[in-house]
């Protein structure tokens, strides 16, 4: 124990000059990333799976080959060869993989591990990053265990390697995806029970995932061309997947951020340039491919490629966007005041508050109209029987009104209880919205029911979305009570907007100085 | 106070050696809050740290210990005040903070299929050591916590004392200025708690670390403390020097405070003139009892430092054979037990 003890120690110890390549090649990673590729060589879960996989290929090879014999260099036994492969290699990449980064994310959090990663010089981006590298790492093993496998089947008649690559390619973005969604499934929840609860879904959701994989194996499948759409379409498959994976990697570490650090910023950010990746992707496509103006086609493209989504991503990032306390925390105004004026204001709408997620979903959604415009026009595509411009009118009138519902539930709660938990927002709000969507059906199945008749639709209907959106699809035009209810939804928006100004005012005030109105609140809670 | 030690010096002095620079303040809290809706869990909690100061951060359980210690490791943020760790606030720069922070919490997770030697070794690349550095840092955590007979068994074999031994090493990993040490020696025996507390005073005598523990064993503190804060209900009630705080509380000793006062005769005093002494003792002003063994009395006295003076002034005078005559030695216990009052929030 004494200092003599430590300078022998040291000294018998001394390390060399020049640490081995491997090493200073560990150097350059994520630390996460040695540790966790560390521990998974030792654990008997992934050791066992890449064990169990290879045994498997190994089985089939052996008893194909024996019980086919000679036939194997006549027959189309490639495909055969390949689908038997391929099920023990989607049965790592895309169960075992991506719960044991769930397992290991889980972990952290329930060995109290991860508070003592976080006061490292790792910031939450670095540690999920780390996770994600090493279930890539991992699924780059399962894939090298069976490379020479499928080494065996590209000798056999009737392979292919467009499709296989097709499908294999797919298959480690699919994997990563899933890896993500993991992570983010490990931070949602709070407590035992509900631990076991997100175990047991997300094994659902895996192995669903993972049986849609095998769907790929269809009789046309081996008959996918080696044209330059194939390849277009696996690019585009590829990007779509990385942009799923990018979204919910920031989700996580804003799960797993501090309260009192920048939570909303990532997710926001990474939200807007999906959104205009989405918009450029179809507007280029326009350019790209010459599509028969005004057809159902077009308006399809336009739909599926655009509108599902901006209206995905509008939704999802608006209802916690919208839910968030209304003040920034003391580190982050303080961060804020750090920065330029005009980029402190230019960067608004990607500050945490409810409020400025109440301006990003709404300029998110007047950009989305602005581009839709833009591109459909020019196309004659703005046929109201073709693109449903009411659905995308009453879309956006739907949009702004929860979005705004949501903004002034969680600026109400929290007035009352600047403590109160987005956890009890969200649900709040979500309880809003089921009430005002059920409880229209429910007034009119009644009066259905005393009056012996069918009423239909009506423009009491307004606050049940499915309702009206059911019945703008069903009519293609406009009748009486879908245009009061376009009317109605217009004004409620309206209404709702104003209502949330104040906020609006106020998040703006807050970045202008230390005491803003976050600090009156605390002082208050004080008092 | 606004001096900030360079990230450099931090990064490439991975050898635990000590600092040559000249004592200066490594910690300071300023008026330092936390809410938890009503429950004031910090109030108003402000005091300093200096360079290789150890720093005894006691309280009754609840008392805003652990909240005020998360706070200064960055974990939590405060709703008032500021922490300031070698010239970098808490608030605005926890980056910079969690360069110069140990932080040992009274209990920490481990993980699995790692060994000694990983664990520190992944905490040190976690903390930005490459290379060499970072193989000494290990080597050298090692060594000082007496862990290199174990550095290939399982963490999660380890024993309680050693897993603390672990967690002071890998708090100590990348060599930083303050250390944070929150019940450290909860669980662990005796013996484990004396190594501990000879590790601690190593670190702040030989290592210049400051070191910020607290522990509900006060007696310990007591041996390796230079300052306390003693914390209530979320406020500081005092805090200073353990020798100061002492003096306070003999000087603040008012007429009608009870407290002990030993004195001790030569040998060979015959049990006759004893009695006498006795007798004489329980005569004297502020006396209220008297015990006696062998040639030791044992006075519970009311009086102040001045009137105890003057009782040994007495007993001079009247020739009685006094070597020994002192109040007893206040310990931490005692000093925490008087300036407490037991409150829980």
């Amino acid at each position: 124990m004494s200092t003599a003890t430590t300078t022998t120690s040291t000294e018998a110890t001394s390390t060399p000059d020049r640490p081995p390549l491997a090493d200073r090649f560990a150097d350059r990673m994520n630390p996460i990333l040695v540790k966790e590729v560390r521990q998974a060589m030792k654990s008997r879960g992934f050791v066992g799976t890449l064990m169990l996989l290879i045994g498997a290929c190994w089985l089939v090879s052996l008893v194909g080959s024996l019980n086919f014999g000679s036939a194997l260099e006549y027959y189309a036994f490639g495909p055969w060869f390949f689908a038997l492969y391929f099920i023990p290699l989607v049965t790592a990449i895309g169960i075992v993989v991506p719960f044991l980064t769930y397992n290991s994310m889980l972990n952290e959090r329930l060995d109290d591990t991860f508070e003592m990663l976080s006061i490292t010089t790792l910031n939450a981006r670095r540690i999920v990053n780390g996770k994600l590298l090493t279930a890539i790492s991992l699924i780059v093993l399962c894939y090298s265990a069976i490379t020479p496998f499928i080494a065996f089947t590209s000798l056999l008649q009737g392979f292919r390697w467009t499709p296989a690559l097709f499908v294999m390619v797919i298959g480690i973005f699919a994997s990563t995806g899933l890896c993500s969604l993991a992570l983010v499934v490990s931070t949602l929840a709070s407590n035992r029970l509900m631990q076991g609860f997100f175990s047991l879904i997300l094994i659902a959701v895996l192995v669903y995932c993972s049986s849609f994989a095998l769907s790929l194996f269809e009789p046309g499948f081996w008959t996918i061309p080696s044209t330059w759409s194939t390849f277009m379409g696996l690019g585009s498959i590829c990007m779509v997947l990385v942009g799923v994976v990018y979204l919910l990697r920031e989700v996580t570490v804003a799960q797993i951020t501090f309260e009192s650090d920048n939570r909303a910023t990532g997710v926001r950010v990474v939200c807007s340039m999906l959104m205009v990746a989405v918009w450029g992707t179809t507007w280029w496509y326009f350019q790209f491919f010459t599509l028969p103006s005004g057809s159902r086609t077009t308006s399809m493209f336009l739909v599926n490629g655009l509108a599902l989504p901006t209206a995905f991503l509008i939704i999802v990032v608006g209802y916690f966007s919208c839910t968030e306390r209304p003040a920034m925390s003391q580190r982050v105004r303080r961060r804020v005041l750090r920065m330029p004026g005009g980029l402190r204001y230019l960067a608004f709408p990607w500050l945490p508050g409810c409020s400025r997620g109440y301006v990003f979903v709404l300029m998110h959604l007047f950009l989305f109209a602005a581009i839709l415009l833009l591109i459909a026009d020019p196309f004659g595509t703005w046929d109201p029987l073709v693109i449903r411009r009411n659905f995308a009118l009453a879309a956006t009138a739907y949009a702004m009104l929860y979005s705004g519902i949501a903004t002034l539930i969680s600026r109400l709660l929290r007035a009352r209880n600047p403590d109160c938990r987005s956890t009890l927002v969200r649900a709040t709000f979500l309880t809003v919205v089921s009430f005002s969507a059920v409880l229209p059906h429910l007034i009119v199945a009644t009066i259905e029911q005393v009056q012996q008749s069918v009423i239909g639709y009506t423009w009491l209907m307004f606050s049940s979305p499915w309702a009206t959106m059911l019945e703008i699809s069903n009519s293609g035009g406009l009748s009486e009570d879908l245009m009061i209810t376009l009317q109605v939804l217009g004004i409620s928006s309206l209404v709702l907007f104003v209502l949330n100004c104040r906020g609006i005012a106020d998040s703006v005030i807050e970045m202008q100085s230390d005491q803003g109105p976050g600090s009156a609140t605390q002082k208050g809670a004080k008092a | 106070m606004n001096e900030t030690v360079p990230v450099e010096l931090i990064t490439a002095t991975s050898e635990l050696v000590p600092l040559p620079a000249p004592s200066r303040q490594v910690l300071a809290v300023r008026h330092l809050s936390r809410y938890f809706g009503d429950l004031h869990a910090v109030d108003d909690v402000s005091f300093d740290a200096a360079e290789g100061q150890v720093v005894g951060f006691i309280g009754p359980n609840g008392a805003g210990k652990t909240t005020t210690m998360r706070i200064i490791a960055t974990l939590d943020v405060p709703n008032h005040g500021d922490a300031i760790v070698c010239g970098n606030s808490v608030i605005d720069y926890p980056d910079r903070v969690r360069r110069h922070i140990g932080y040992m919490p009274d209990s920490f997770g481990k993980y699995s299929n790692m060994n000694v030697e990983d664990y520190l070794d992944f905490y040190a690349r976690a903390y930005g050591l490459k290379g060499r550095d970072r193989q000494r840092a290990v080597n050298h955590v090692l060594a000082f916590t007496e862990l290199r007979k174990l550095q290939y068994k399982s963490i999660k074999a380890l024993s309680k004392g050693m897993s603390q031994r672990l967690g002071l090493g890998r708090t100590l990993i990348h060599d930083p200025q303050l250390l944070i040490l929150d019940e450290p020696a909860a669980g662990l025996d005796p013996r484990a708690r004396v190594e501990l507390r000879e590790l601690v005073h190593l670190l702040a005598r030989e290592l210049n670390k400051t070191v910020l523990i607290s522990s509900h064993i006060l007696t310990e503190l007591g041996e390796i403390c230079d300052s306390v804060v003693i914390i209530e209900a979320g406020k500081v009630l005092v805090s200073g020097d353990v020798d100061e705080i002492h003096r306070q509380k003999r000087a603040s000793r008012v007429e009608g405070d009870l407290h002990e006062v030993l004195l001790r005769t030569v040998s060979g005093f015959d049990q006759a003139q004893h009695e006498t002494l006795h007798k004489w003792l329980l005569e004297q002003p502020f006396v209220t009892a008297c015990q006696m063994s062998g040639d030791c009395f044992r006075l519970e006295f009311t009086g102040n430092e001045q009137q105890q003076a003057e009782l040994l002034k007495r007993l001079i005078e009247h020739e009685f054979p006094i070597i020994e005559f002192h109040g007893k030695t206040q310990t931490l216990e005692d000093a925490f037990m008087s300036i407490t009052r037991g409150i829980t929030q």
